[in-house]
């Protein structure tokens, strides 16, 4: 009873075919130990637990021998014959007379297993494999995807986009107005339609100056290039020695295409050089024949074709670096309505379709 | 409106300093510095190298003072002081961070 309950109907069945195995290799079995130990039993480990659970068969098993077998020699007997050809005619065999209710739960078993053989038969050929789900997995796979991309996409605008305003709205630039080297008057109205780059100097400069003009002359040229047009512009901040004549002869010796050469009066200058932050200190009034050196902040301005700063390049860059950034800047530059309508556009990682 | 230029032009006489001036005026310069470093002389604000560079550099000081204006000149020697200073406050920055343990001498941020 214990058996039937504990295990299904094939191990009974196999239990049963075991035990008449056992008859027929080996009459004279001693006792469930020996059972155990015997190597062809082993191959059947249900029949060992049962064994050794249920006293009842255990008990059955006592009669068929009170003395213990020879072992090796019936070891040898089994590995002479044909295991497989021994189990198959065991299972083919009659069945040893069990408990009536045992062979009934056995009957009921089968049928089960018989349903469940039929459900599996009618199955798809491909197995587990399903067209439905599997396109269900593609488009899922095609969604994160596109997903992933515009995430990556929207993150990397926004740095960009902190990373252009990390100077906020500088306060650079602003209302001038100087006299170019053919005498016409030139205002910040002027700047207005192109990118221009600003330089503030003197003729009479040492050495700083002219080195950062010939870098001017590079960055201009190769900006050209690269099909980037750029306005040069220089401007003097020392304007009484500084006249239009001695501007446009200083410019001709340096390589600049169109640049323009500013001056002005001492305010003019003076409040051009404020508007643009640059510092300079040309003492206001000069005994005739003095000379004297001009100390000046050494930028490179670069102006929006609205007129508005965009950025500043000092001496840390040089004409390679300046011109790869000021290049980056001006491909990358959008008219202030539409930096401000891209600020507030709704983010675009919840559009998918793209 | 053309500004006070005329004004400006009256008083002060038109210099416009061509490139080969520059140049000039430069490669004195050069040469007066390697005549200085040739005879270890560093700062010549003091009185003792001054006799030095009297005593050693005096033609290259002559062909500089012939070759540029004064104030460049001045603004020559002023860069080069200048120049020593931060490599003598460098290397006492860098002194003093080996003392505090740090292997690395701080990075001065320029612009």
């Amino acid at each position: 009873m214990s058996v039937r309950s504990a295990f299904s109907a094939s191990s009974i069945l196999r239990l049963d075919t075991a035990l008449q195995y056992c008859q027929l290799a080996r009459p004279r079995l001693v006792s469930s130990h020996d059972i155990c130990s015997s190597r062809a039993l082993r191959q059947i480990p249900i029949f060992r637990i049962s064994l050794s659970s249920n006293r009842s068969f255990s008990r059955s098993i006592y009669q068929f021998g009170e003395n213990k077998p020879d072992i090796t020699k019936k070891n040898q007997e089994i590995s002479k014959s044909s295991e497989d050809s021994v189990f198959e005619d065991a299972v083919k065999s009659v069945k040893r007379p069990m408990a009536p209710e045992t062979s009934a739960a056995s009957e009921d078993e089968e049928t089960v297993v018989i349903k469940v053989q039929k459900g599996v038969s009618k199955k798809n050929p491909l197995g587990y494999f399903n067209v439905t789900g599997l396109l269900v997995f593609l488009a899922g796979l095609g969604l994160l995807i596109s997903y992933r991309r515009r995430l990556q996409v929207a993150v990397d605008s926004y740095k960009e986009e902190k990373e252009s305003q990390s100077f906020g709205k500088a306060l650079i630039g602003g209302p001038f107005q100087l006299t170019d080297t053919r005498g016409n008057i030139f205002t910040e109205k002027d700047l207005i339609g192109k990118f221009s780059l600003i330089y503030f100097g003197f003729t009479l400069c040492p050495d700083i100056c002219p080195e950062e003009l010939d870098k001017m002359a590079i960055i201009v040229n190769d900006l050209k290039r690269q099909g980037v047009e750029v306005q040069p512009i220089f401007i003097t901040c020392d304007p009484l020695r500084d006249t239009p004549s001695v501007v446009r002869q200083y410019l001709e010796e340096f390589d600049i295409p169109g640049i323009v050469g500013l001056t002005g009066t001492h305010k003019e200058v003076e409040a051009a050089c404020k508007s643009y932050r640059v510092y300079f200190s040309t003492p206001p009034e000069i005994k005739p024949g003095e000379d004297y050196i001009v100390d000046h902040s050494i930028f490179f301005y670069l102006m929006d074709p609205e007129g508005e700063f965009v950025n500043v390049y000092g001496r840390r860059y040089d004409a390679a670096e300046a011109t790869a950034e000021i290049g980056k800047k001006i491909r990358k530059w959008l008219p202030a309505k539409e930096r401000h309508e891209a600020a507030f556009k709704k983010p675009s990682f919840f559009r998918f379709w793209e | 409106m053309p500004p006070t230029s005329n004004e400006t032009q009256v008083e002060v006489e038109e210099q416009v300093v061509t490139r080969a001036d520059r140049q000039k005026c430069w490669d004195a310069r050069d040469r007066f510095f390697a005549c200085l470093k040739k005879n270890n002389i560093q700062s010549i604000r003091n009185s003792e190298s001054q006799k030095l560079v009297s005593d050693k550099c005096a033609d290259a000081g002559e062909e500089l003072k012939k070759s540029c204006r004064q104030t460049w000149v001045d603004h020559f020697i002023l860069r080069r002081e200048k120049e020593f200073e931060t490599a003598a406050y460098k290397r006492r920055m860098s002194e003093m961070a080996m003392e505090d343990g740090q292997s690395q001498a701080p990075t001065i941020r320029r612009r």
